[in-house]
């Protein structure tokens, strides 16, 4: 009894969440342009979608902002971190609060202030200023998950390194950086799932040249949910999925 | 004479104007085993992680080699530390945590693998070169750490409480390991403990900290046997405390009552008469007598059996005085003059220690 209603309990929560999707999946297979109904089964969305270069062209722009921006993000955050964790100086508390801080502002907020000042300082919106946006919203949440791990570090570590000879540049990369690397692996893919897709800041900051898949998808579900839009969303869940797996299998090896 | 190879002179340091250590002279000697004794919060940890470069004294000087340490970096100090924790690097295996020091020298890879695989076999670790920190057990933790720190051939080895986390019977054994990879080595040794019994076990010198201080310093046995303080006297060892007050004094003898009867012992330190005085009797050498024992109960004194403790080699006792006080007392089984130790509780016994075996100290709060 108590057990049926523990796995009756699971199944409603696991529905409550997947249902959505699953139809997501169900109506991107439906043979109609605009109709909810289901008109019957078909893969000619996917090879419409697929045979969309414009929709690629914005995948692509998508893909390689995500990957520009979370590198940098990861390279300002984690010794934003390292330096956070291992050095005393003024104001260190009040750096950290300013952090969450930006965590915390809403999307809204910080879309309007960037879109301030790059037309004060003439920036064109483009490539370069949904750059400079992503890297700004993405340090945060690597200092926070960087500074967590590195905090968790024994400190007599890193002193019995330099008492065993390495100076600053090795302690960093042969002792910090490798005990923090699961930190930085995981912060990598959020920073990547953030930037791609982010909408509500790049709305604000994007320009006409260069066009990246939310801003693309929000203005098609303009004109109507159309079941290509479901394939594409589909596609995305596929990929989702997949890297989910990947990083599972990955850190499940990692520890054998 | 060896030469000294650490000296500090006048070492204080203070934090947000709290005092941790306060005018600190100490010497440590080539080759020479020293223990940092005292309990916890007296500022050895933090005297030892000047030596290693990690923290800066206020003020005073240290001289490592006979060169001013001020300027040197924890790199540059010849001296490497075994941390309390280990702190052994979890994402290296065995071999690169000891070839770390190594390697951050720029040491040939060569000269590396010789050194390293040399070193494992001195602490026995050979055939786990490829296994991570995490799959060791406490011991086998320990013996890296030590490993990693001797294998850059230090003239000092620091440790800070490395036995401090291990079960009694591990602890034991590492205690003669380290001492005899000491005496293998040559070099001198600071070792910090809290522990008094492994402090007299393995030093050659006890230097014995309180709140910031040099109290005593000395051979294990001067330490235990002619404590210059009541409170050295109560952190090393256990010991039956009397306060009196000193009837009479000459320059040789003192005359004083304990419970009632009166004892002459020699003066060690030129009290007066009317002096207060600590005597103090450590439990092994309080005599417990069965009244069938002696001949007479002259000049010994009565306490009942509260307590008998029995611990295989020996059988400690819990006594009360007549007026209430706790004694204690261990006796060893000495099969050759048939000895009596077997103690009932709630019986008499009479009680005495060999004259000259007490301790008088000047009288503290």
């Amino acid at each position: 009894m108590k057990r049926s209603f523990k796995f009756i309990y699971m199944l409603l929560i696991y529905c409550f969440l997947y249902i959505p999707i699953a139809a997501l999946i169900g109506y991107s297979f439906n043979n109609t342009e605009y109709s909810m109904l289901w008109q019957g089964f078909t893969t000619n969305w996917y090879r419409d979608v697929l045979h969309d270069s414009n929709l690629w062209v914005a995948v692509w722009h998508s893909f390689y902002l995500a990957i520009a921006a979370s590198s940098t993000a990861l390279l300002i955050g984690t010794l934003a971190a390292v330096s956070l964790c291992r050095y005393e100086f003024r104001g260190k508390s009040l750096l950290r609060g300013l952090l969450f801080v930006i965590i915390l502002t809403p999307d809204i907020v910080l879309g309007i202030a960037l879109l301030i000042l790059f037309s004060l300082g003439s920036l064109a919106l483009g490539f370069w200023s949904l750059y400079f946006a992503h890297v700004t919203f993405c340090i945060p949440f690597v200092v926070v998950i960087v500074l967590t791990r590195a905090k968790g570090i024994d400190p007599n570590i890193f002193a019995a390194a330099s008492d065993l000879g390495a100076n600053e540049i090795q302690l960093f990369w042969r002792i910090i950086v490798p005990m923090l690397l699961p930190a930085i692996l995981s912060s990598a893919l959020l920073c990547f799932a953030l930037s791609f897709d982010d909408i509500v800041i790049s709305y604000f900051v994007s320009g006409p040249g260069f066009e990246i898949l939310p801003i693309k998808i929000f203005s098609m579900a303009r004109l109507g949910v159309s079941p290509k839009l479901n394939t594409l969303c589909s596609l995305l869940f596929f990929m989702t999925f997949i890297i989910v797996c990947f990083s599972h299998w990955f850190t499940q090896r990692r520890k054998a | 004479m060896s030469k000294n190879i650490i000296e500090l002179h006048g070492i204080s340091k203070s934090y947000d104007g709290q005092m941790i250590l306060d005018d600190i002279n100490l010497t440590v000697r080539d080759g020479e085993f020293l223990t940092l004794l005292g309990p916890s919060g007296c500022g050895k940890t933090t005297l030892l992680r000047m030596l290693a470069g990690l923290e800066k004294p206020s003020s005073g000087k240290i001289l490592i080699d006979g060169r001013d340490a001020a300027g040197l970096d924890p790199q540059e100090r010849h001296v490497n530390t075994v941390f309390q924790s280990y702190a052994l690097f979890p994402h290296m295996t065995v071999f690169n945590n000891v070839a770390f020091g190594l390697r951050c020298d720029g040491v040939d890879e060569e000269a590396v693998k010789t050194r390293v695989t040399e070193m494992l076999r001195m602490v026995r670790l050979t055939g786990y070169e490829n296994r991570k920190p995490a799959a060791l057990s406490g011991g086998q933790q320990q013996r890296v750490a030590i490993a990693r720190a001797v294998v850059k051939e230090p003239i000092v080895l620091l440790l800070d409480e490395p036995l401090s986390s291990l079960d009694y019977r591990l602890r034991k054994n590492m205690q003669i390991e380290l001492k005899e990879l000491q005496r293998k080595l040559g070099i001198a040794f600071v070792f910090v403990t809290h522990d008094q019994e492994e402090a007299l076990s393995m030093s050659d010198t006890i230097v014995v900290l309180q709140q910031g201080k040099v109290v005593q310093q000395g051979t294990p046995r001067e330490i235990y046997e002619n404590p210059t303080d009541i409170s050295v006297a109560t952190f090393i060892g256990e010991s039956n405390i009397f306060d009196l007050v000193i009837e009479e004094a000459n320059e040789s003898e003192l005359k004083i009552t304990v419970e009632s009867i009166s004892y002459t012992v020699r003066n060690p330190a030129h009290f007066k008469t009317g002096d207060k005085i600590h005597l103090l009797i450590r439990p092994e050498d309080t005599r417990v007598y069965h009244r069938s024992e002696i001949e007479t109960t002259e000049g010994l004194f009565q306490a009942t059996v509260t307590q008998v403790i029995y611990k295989g080699t020996t059988v400690d006792l819990i006594l009360k005085l007549p007026d209430g006080k706790r004694l204690s007392a261990t006796e060893f089984f000495d099969e050759d003059n048939g000895e009596d130790v077997t103690y009932t509780i709630g019986e008499t016994v009479w009680i005495s220690w060999p004259l000259g075996w007490e301790v008088v100290l000047p009288y503290e709060t």
